[in-house]
């Protein structure tokens, strides 16, 4: 009998394991399909603008030199208004203190080192709030009109030496792919009905179609999926709005960079984020919902302005429009947030999907000999609900992070197994020309700023300064000379986005890495820019 | 017709005590007739009269008419043969039976039943008949781990579990042909220098929680896998990338 | 569709773009705060692209309502945001508000004239994401020139 029984059990297994064939990888499904998508179409380039009425007069050139970068100790962080003494303006002084001020605030209002103004929350601010106090209040001020805005790191096993020579072709390949600047239409056809169900399902929407990886989904927050999310709290308006821009990359800061590695500061974090040394070509992706997400937020603040004069809550700023998280604007707002995080993720996936193609397209080789896998990716305009043990008791927190990076310490149930023993990898876009950088999350960061850190680099001067005193010219040349290949869709723009513009991101990151609250890992440097 | 399904018909024939159910010859169209007019008249009793008639007429051309009348819409399903309708049939027939003697049969149900026969599992296995306690059992158990490289354990039940995981993951005859698929391969890492989130002021212990912490890291990276590859089946099912190419500028110089 | 050499014609710029740290300040003035108004919405517009690049071949109405003037200077900009962003995603070179009432209720009809903004067509400024309540300020006092600054998100 046990003979007869062990032999039905191993034939059993055999099935089984015959059935699932599960040696098949997603570049072989997609093999065949991807051929039979009708052949590439002849690019007609993006025209560039000629037209002599956005010349800006120069009234002085800037000297980077001069620009400071604020920093700040965030370990002798007390209440926010502290943190901050001499090294920033009034003005987010008052907006972390506005921010402080709010009902259910637990711990400190924290700004970052990138910190810098916006409305309502500064951009670089992150705030908790106890989800077991009735009066704690959601902001969408504290999360920003670009709801999970984000970046999203690709590796390839292609070395600088591998991309050089074909550097041109690539970024305009990426260019032609990619969606970019205003106006600009996604490429992936969708309908309503795809879009409900993407705002639903996020990534393993673009799974199901696809568009990702299975890997992709272990390295994002939250798995590219928040659970609470509910299409039908989203206004139609959101919908209209978000549908012919999935799959796009925006404008203003948003870009796609291919990088390559720098420096490696760890180099057992490195390896486990399959960076093996110098000179391995990435690709950075950083872009959010689009005008989904703009138009979620800007719903939330008119329903909430409502609810305010209802449950008499007052702030400094009308910007500073908040709910309270049990009342039915603050469930809507959280479950419409999410939707909008979920369409971020499918944004981000889909064109990570375009980029391998691009990059399969240019080397002849399918993205899963490339090795493109996801390393990591960030969301760094979010409220989430996490668990953070407060003055030695535990408490469950509604986290605001607006500019701010989720960075959470080795073995944190919630990062991927394979940066269990690293912590979670951090991605720090630079600006236009700039590097980049990876940082992993630390312990002390877990307690002194709830697994929080910088985001990038943070402004230092205004659009119309850098119009004024940056030509867009010098700009361009500037990154001709760096050897950086640029595609733009709006060049008389870029100085708006150029490197003079912003707080070097090098002194950001490095006062963050000396307060502890996160660590340095690798440097990347850009080879190429698409930007809108 | 599988082997599978002759094999589910005769199980249910027997259960429902079809006389002769282990010698009978399913490709005979006459033997189907015969056990459709024995379930009717013997279990379902739930043709109307007309169709019974019909069904007793073994032999007339119009039978089958009359079977497709009697079973009528069989729930929705649709049948390849005659025979998978039988096995549908006989399948209404047993749950007609349970639930006529719930009571009864549960009180056989496999959880109850379970207890009375472990023992008797028990004794038809040559190694339960082994006394592990006696102390020639300690010493070749732990001359097995001293052999497999294994540090025994004091309880030397927890040492055989152990050798017995080693032989089973390592020692099969699949493992001496491609060693290389089960052999771990990975990077060293100074795990040690990773801070474990709590002291508990005691070196060994410490590492003993460092070890557990990273035996549940592989243990949560094997369950991760298996998802992947569960995904990556489903998908080979759904996916369908679809660009359209005539919206955006897809491509370059058609390469 | 045809216009008139009136509807075609379109108006003076009162606009400039002020320094905000990370966005851009509108700030536009008139006569009246019909004309003010309208110009807020044209130097939106103008951020996006360059209104030289803009054919009249449209017309699209739009409607807006708010509980006071700021709300209503708010959600008129969000109605045009909103006309550009899906269909029929035009772009404008001249508004004209027809119905412009305050007091009991805060309410704007207003023509757009453009057309369907085209990438190639039209050169690519920078996207508005979001109009903001930070900073809005209405300069509405009688016998004075009516000043509108608004920032929006970009």
């Amino acid at each position: 009998m046990e003979d007869g029984l062990v032999k039905k059990l191993e034939d059993n297994t055999k099935r089984i394991f015959e059935n699932m064939n599960v040696k098949s990888s997603y570049s072989e499904i997609t093999k065949g399909k991807i051929r039979s998508i009708e052949p590439p179409i002849i690019i007609i380039p993006k025209k560039q603008q000629d037209s002599e009425t956005t010349k800006k007069q120069v009234e002085q050139k800037i000297k980077p030199a001069e620009i400071s970068v604020a920093v700040t100790k965030i370990k002798s962080a007390g209440h926010a208004s502290k943190a901050h003494s001499q090294y920033f303006e009034e003005a987010m002084n008052q907006a972390i203190a506005n921010v402080a001020a709010l009902p259910g605030i637990v711990g400190k209002s924290i700004g970052l080192p990138d910190i810098h103004s916006g409305y309502g929350f500064a951009i670089g601010n992150m705030a908790a709030f106890d989800m077991n106090d009735p009066l704690s209040v959601v902001s969408p001020g504290g999360v920003g009109f670009d709801i999970n805005c984000g970046v999203r790191l690709l590796r390839t096993n292609l070395y600088e030496k591998d991309v050089a020579p074909v550097k041109e072709n690539l970024a305009q390949s990426l260019f032609d792919h990619i969606p970019v600047g205003v106006g600009s239409k996604g490429i992936i056809p969708m309908n309503a009905k795809d879009l409900e169900e993407a705002l639903e399902m996020g990534m393993d929407w673009s799974l199901r179609e696809g568009h990702s990886w299975a890997e992709d989904k272990e390295h994002c927050e939250e798995y590219g999926r928040m659970l609470n999310a509910d299409p039908a709290k989203v206004s139609m308006r959101a919908k209209k709005r978000g549908l012919p821009q999935l799959g796009t990359l925006g404008a203003g800061n948003h870009y796609v960079e291919i990088q390559v590695v720098d420096e490696i500061f760890d180099k057992w974090a490195a390896a486990k984020m399959g960076i093996e040394e110098k000179g391995q070509v990435c690709v950075m992706i950083h872009s959010g919902s689009r005008g989904f997400g703009h138009q979620v937020a800007t719903d939330a603040l008119v329903e909430m302005e409502k609810a305010m004069k209802r449950d008499k809550i007052e702030t400094n700023d009308r910007q500073l429009a908040c709910a309270r998280i049990n009342s039915k604007e603050g469930q809507d707002y959280l479950k419409s947030m999410a939707a909008a995080a979920n369409f971020a993720w499918v944004n981000r996936s889909s064109m990570t999907f375009l980029t391998r193609q691009a990059f399969a397209k240019q080397f002849g080789m399918a993205p899963d000999d490339l090795d493109m896998h996801v390393i990591y990716d960030v969301s760094h305009n979010i409220a989430k609900i996490e668990e953070h043990i407060v003055d030695g008791r535990h408490k469950t927190l509604l986290v605001h992070r607006k500019g701010s990076t989720r960075a959470f310490p080795p073995h944190h149930p919630l990062i991927p197994v394979d940066y269990q023993l690293t912590g979670q990898p951090v991605l720090i876009g630079g600006t236009m020309g700039t590097c980049s950088y990876v940082l992993t999350g630390t312990l002390q960061g877990m307690i002194e700023t709830f697994g929080s850190t910088c985001h990038g680099a943070g402004r230092a001067l205004s659009r119309a300064k850098s119009r004024r005193n940056i030509e867009y010219k010098d700009v361009l040349q500037k990154l001709k000379d760096m050897d950086i290949a640029i595609r733009v869709a709006s060049p008389k723009l870029v100085m708006e986005e150029a490197p003079e513009s912003y707080k070097n991101v090098t002194d950001v990151v490095d006062t963050c890495h000396a307060a502890g609250i996160s660590k340095k890992a690798i440097k990347l440097r850009p080879i190429a820019v698409i930007k809108g | 017709m599988s082997q599978e399904t002759y094999k589910g018909l005769i199980k249910y024939l027997d259960a429902l005590e079809y006389p002769d159910s282990q010698n009978l010859n399913f490709s005979n169209e006459k033997t189907v007739r015969e056990i459709v007019l024995w379930l009717e008249t013997n279990k379902l009793k739930s043709a109307k009269s007309s169709v019974l008639k019909g069904l007793q007429s073994q032999n007339s051309e119009e039978w089958n008419k009359h079977f497709e009348e009697y079973t009528g819409s069989c729930g929705g399903f649709s049948f390849n043969s005659p025979l998978e309708k039988l096995h549908w049939l006989l399948a209404k027939a047993l749950c007609n039976e349970y639930a006529k003697n719930k009571q009864l049969y549960n009180s056989h149900a496999v959880e109850k039943i379970k207890a009375s026969n472990v023992p008797k599992v028990v004794a038809e296995n040559p190694l339960d008949r082994l006394d592990y306690s006696t102390q020639e059992s300690k010493d070749r158990i732990n001359e097995l781990a001293k052999l497999l490289k294994i540090t025994p354990s004091p309880d030397h039940l927890v040492t055989l579990s152990a050798v017995r995981k080693v032989i089973c993951s390592r020692l099969s005859l699949d493992c001496a042909k491609n060693p290389e698929n089960v052999i771990v391969k990975g990077t060293p890492f100074p795990y040690k220098e990773v801070p474990m989130g709590k002291d508990f002021k005691d070196p060994s212990l410490n590492e003993a929680v460092k070890i557990l912490q990273l035996l549940n890291i592989g243990d949560i990276r094997d369950l991760q896998t298996k998802a992947s590859e569960l995904i990556v089946t489903k998908q080979k099912a759904t996916a369908d990338p679809k660009t359209d190419t005539k919206i955006g500028k897809v491509g370059v110089n058609g390469k | 569709m045809s216009f008139t050499a009136e509807e075609l014609e379109l108006a003076p710029k009162k606009y400039e773009y002020l320094d905000h740290t990370a966005d851009v300040q509108l700030h536009s003035w008139g006569d009246t705060l019909k004309e003010a108004f309208e110009q807020c919405g044209i130097s939106m517009f103008g951020y996006m692209t360059e209104l030289e690049s803009i054919e009249i071949k449209q017309c699209e109405e739009i409607e807006a309502t708010g509980d006071d003037l700021e709300g209503l200077l708010f959600h008129f900009l969000d109605e045009l945001l909103f006309l550009f962003s899906c269909d029929p995603f035009l772009i404008c070179s001249k508004l004209v508000i027809t119905q412009f009432e305050t007091g009991e209720e805060f309410r704007i009809k207003c023509k757009c004239y453009g057309e369907e903004f085209q990438i190639g067509k039209h050169p690519q400024g920078t996207e508005v994401k979001a109009i903001t309540y930070s900073a809005m300020h209405i300069v509405n006092e009688p016998d004075k020139r009516k000043e509108l600054f608004v920032i929006i998100d970009i």
